[in-house]
């Protein structure tokens, strides 16, 4: 057998296997779309015997604390304080935590807030790097400054916890603005069903959207080609990801932007782990694993209406950075926790999610990439026709269209914030295009990802990733880093 | 049929399914932006003619020639005005569309197959107070599913009132199936005299429905209560003793030093979270004897009750005021600062020095000196490090 014969075999045998791959992940894609719209008609219908304003009056309601991570966040974090504190809900609290930020970000609160030094007690119930200070504000009985030494965002979550006094929390980015209803929206499956541990919202881009005073006033589509790509992959990750899994209660990511957990069983997790790139994935999967092996009765659930709006990269380098992290976030997970995969003990979670995860988002880049390899060999080779080959490709970025019109679809029937019909246009253009080098690049970003050290301390903490601020006049260029993952 | 045949024909139905989407997605577009804007201009007419019937009483002619949408969305305003109203001018609204109209969807709602369609059709019965449905209401209450039970309980009690309380209750018995703060808050509705009910489930032996009837027993101060309160002081169920603790708080005179309280006992209780409650309770007692327990309490292994210590001592005027102060002496670190942090917060965001410099000025000026000497302290403290 020459070397000819055997790279032949390999390229036939490794054709095969990604013209299968291809159908078992488009089958996987197509049976989670259909979920979505299953459960997105559900949870219409229930939107219709539900009363927000009943919800936010009553007494019952649980009380929420509200944890703010920042690092570096100067431009931002005022905006983001005074929208938190605009929201409609019953009773809650802020705690702003700023994790050994470099620029400004404590004089602008302290100024704007007027905070002062205050002589809390620190308890530790998950222990944390040093807190310096503890502050009050005079203008606002409801707010809490914390100023620690820099230990990355989970270190700054978990001191938010160690602080906050109310039983349920949400952790939001300090680069992030919830709805004003959103609250009321994330937490109403904690006031109706006691089971529920967790609770997400849709996170969704905010560049080029009008913010005055932390508000938002009105949605539009990015104008930044970069961000209008991630804007359709954010709706197709959202809305038909995060919906399907839900419903089957396998739901492993939780968005660090916008989720609600209950305290004290974060506490009893041991709240979010330091060295992990994806935090907020880790805690949920680290949950399931917990209550599953406790066999309690629980749930963590996707709620599809309340939307936390977020700035997106707009330039290939943070694009980039942002993504390594999230994919050796996701890769740390999920070798964390491989112990869970295809293990009937975990059920839906050990079953379905994480061998989802595992096949689709780990193992399918590297598919993915060496497909792009041999399809090239092939050519050369002369195994593939053009002709097929093109044929192919067709069929593959066909389907990639028809999966992202049906997230189109979904985000028209459920919050419809893209009113105009040009924006519809530009959605629906972005989505073709991204088949045309942008997910390919992703791909290669993500793959490269695999094989980098993710254990450096640099990458442990917020790394520096320059970001617009909110806006209308949004030239500045910041640096910050955390956003969403949208696996 | 050869593959390449076949992946031919996928491209070319995915390629038709693709367009077909498209365009329908685009016209659904275009067509709910034209309905979106005309349904608001109907809307603000519907809502000024409603606003107008209200206030005047009298029927405009514009309710006797509306189109099918206008229709459907005048109901829909009313439904919203419908829930901010009571007696007289809630049942003038409702006879607006018609009392009959609207049991004939509430009737259909409720017997489709559909689970949603039946919480659709007894969310509105009960918003519509629609009491010829109460036996199909009556029925969902046994459905396992649990937005199904607490909506048709709601409904209910808004269609009902107290008359159905019992059936609320003997559904809840295991807890399982409807949350305690659901529960209490639909009670919360329920205008009528209910103790004689409550009374009834009081020695339940489901410990759900036992805190349940407490806290609402706590919450419309009934008499007759209280005698199972001071006994839930004395009972081994923690849960029993938070809820009596918690009713017992609600009453404006509780016989806390009564011959049958076993109250002070609960200070040295085992469970944080009925010494938590056991402080919170003593902010209405208005006696030396309280100070001095919450003075102990702030010593207290639980931050939960130094932290509610503290803040029921600031409630009790310039004498709890006088305790903190003393508690900053304490050896005792975590009493102190705690007694620290609260004043400092009262200082800072209630003016609490302001204000005692009008009415009590040797207690400010007694804060004033504590806090030089703290500051003092924390320099000289820093200076060393």
């Amino acid at each position: 057998m020459t070397l000819i014969d055997i790279v032949s075999t390999i390229v036939v045998w490794f054709n095969f296997l990604v013209f299968f791959y291809m159908i078992f992940i488009n089958i996987v894609y197509t049976i989670l779309l259909l979920g979505s719209i299953k459960e997105m008609y559900i949870y219409r219908q229930k939107t219709k015997h539900w009363n927000d304003i009943d919800l936010i009056n009553s007494n019952h309601t649980p009380p929420l604390s509200i944890l703010v991570p920042c690092h570096n966040e100067e431009d931002t974090i005022v905006d983001n304080v005074n929208a938190l504190l605009n929201l409609i809900y019953r009773e809650y609290e802020i705690i702003i935590i700023n994790d050994g930020s470099k620029d400004d970000t404590m004089k602008i609160l302290i100024e704007s807030f007027d905070f002062v030094p205050s002589e809390m007690p620190y308890r530790v119930q998950l222990k944390t790097e040093e807190v310096k200070e503890i502050y009050i504000s005079s203008l606002y009985d409801n707010i809490v400054l914390v100023d620690k030494v820099n230990g990355g965002k989970a270190d700054a979550l978990n001191t938010g916890v160690n602080l906050c006094k109310y039983p349920i929390f949400t952790a939001i980015d300090a680069d992030s603005i919830i709805e004003r209803t959103s609250l009321t929206k994330v937490v109403r499956p904690f006031v109706l069903d006691p089971t529920v541990v967790a609770s997400g919202g849709i996170v969704r881009p905010i560049n080029d959207s009008e913010v005055e005073g932390g508000l938002l006033k009105e949605v539009v589509l990015p104008t930044n080609n970069l961000a209008r790509f991630q804007t359709v992959e954010y709706l197709r990750a959202f809305l038909f990801g995060r919906v399907s899994w839900s419903a089957i209660n396998s739901l492993l990511i939780v968005s660090g932007a916008f989720g609600v957990f209950k305290k004290d069983i974060i506490i009893k997790a041991g709240g979010y782990v330091k060295d992990s790139l994806g935090e907020d994935m880790e805690l949920v999967t680290r949950l399931h694993r917990i209550l599953r092996r406790e066999k309690s009765e629980y749930k963590i659930v996707f709620v599809p209406d309340p939307v936390c709006w977020t700035l997106v990269p707009e330039d290939l380098k943070t694009l980039r950075a942002q993504r390594k992290r999230w994919h050796k976030g996701l890769i740390d997970t999920v070798t964390d926790h491989k112990s869970v995969i295809f293990n009937p003990k975990y059920g839906t979670v050990g079953m379905l999610g994480m061998p989802y995860y595992f096949l689709v988002e780990v193992f399918g880049v590297g598919v993915e990439v060496f497909g792009y390899i041999v399809m090239i060999i092939s050519f050369v080779l002369g195994f593939i026709n053009l002709q097929f080959f093109l044929m192919f490709m067709c069929v593959s970025v066909l389907y990639g269209v028809f999966l992202s019109l049906g997230a189109v679809f979904l985000e028209q029937y459920n919050t419809n914030k893209y009113k105009k019909v040009s924006e519809y246009l530009w959605l629906v253009l972005f989505a073709i295009l991204e088949n045309f080098g942008y997910r390919q690049l992703i791909t290669v970003w993500r793959f490269n990802a695999t094989f980098k050290n993710s254990k450096s301390k640099k990458e442990r903490e917020w790394g520096d990733m320059k970001r617009r601020k909110f806006s209308e006049n949004a030239d500045d260029i910041i640096n910050d880093n955390d956003e969403d993952e949208i696996i | 049929m050869d593959l390449k045949f076949f992946v031919f024909t996928t491209m070319i139905v995915l390629l038709m399914i693709n367009l077909v989407f498209f365009f329908f997605l685009l016209i659904r577009k275009m067509f709910l932006i034209k309905i979106d804007e005309k349904n608001e201009i109907i809307y603000t007419n519907c809502e000024n003619e409603v606003l107008n019937f209200l206030a005047s009483g009298e029927r405009s002619t514009f309710f006797d020639n509306m189109s099918k949408r206008e229709e459907k969305i005048f109901e829909s305003v009313v439904f919203d005005y419908v829930k901010m109203l009571k007696n007289q001018k809630r049942k003038e609204l409702i006879d607006l569309i018609g009392r009959d109209k609207i049991l004939k969807t509430v009737t259909e709602n409720l017997n489709k197959k559909n689970d949603w369609d039946k919480c659709l059709g007894a969310y509105q019965a009960g918003e519509f107070h629609i009491n010829e449905v109460e036996i199909e209401l009556l029925e969902l209450l046994d459905s396992e599913d649990r937005e199904t039970v607490y909506i048709a309980m709601d409904s209910l009690l808004k269609v009902g009132g107290a008359k159905y309380l019992r059936n609320l209750l003997n559904r809840c018995v295991s807890g399982k199936i409807v949350a305690k703060n659901n529960l209490l808050y639909i009670i919360d509705g329920i205008e009528e005299d209910i103790e004689h009910i409550m009374l009834e489930f009081i020695d339940s032996k489901s410990t759900f429905l036992r805190c349940v009837v407490l806290d609402v027993c706590g919450d419309r101060g009934y008499e007759g209560a209280i005698e199972w309160i001071l006994k839930g002081f004395k009972d081994s169920d923690m849960e029993v003793k938070i809820a009596s603790l918690k009713a017992a708080n609600k009453y404006k005179n509780f016989p806390y030093n009564s011959k049958e309280s076993d109250f002070y006992k609960l200070l040295d209780d085992e469970n944080w979270q009925v010494r938590l409650f056991f402080t919170k309770n003593l902010a209405k007692i208005d006696d030396v004897k309280s100070i001095s327990i919450l003075k102990d309490c702030m010593g207290d292994l639980s931050w939960n009750v130094r932290n509610t210590a503290a803040n029921v001592l600031i409630e009790k005027g310039d004498e709890g005021i006088l305790a903190l102060i003393d508690v900053i002496d304490s050896k005792d670190r975590y009493a102190s600062d705690k007694a620290v942090e609260i004043l400092q917060r009262e200082l800072v965001q209630n003016d609490l020095r302001d204000n005692l410099h009008k009415k009590n000025p040797s207690l400010a000026k007694k804060i004033e000196d504590k806090i030089k000497e703290i500051i003092a302290e924390e320099v000289e403290k820093n200076d060393l490090d």
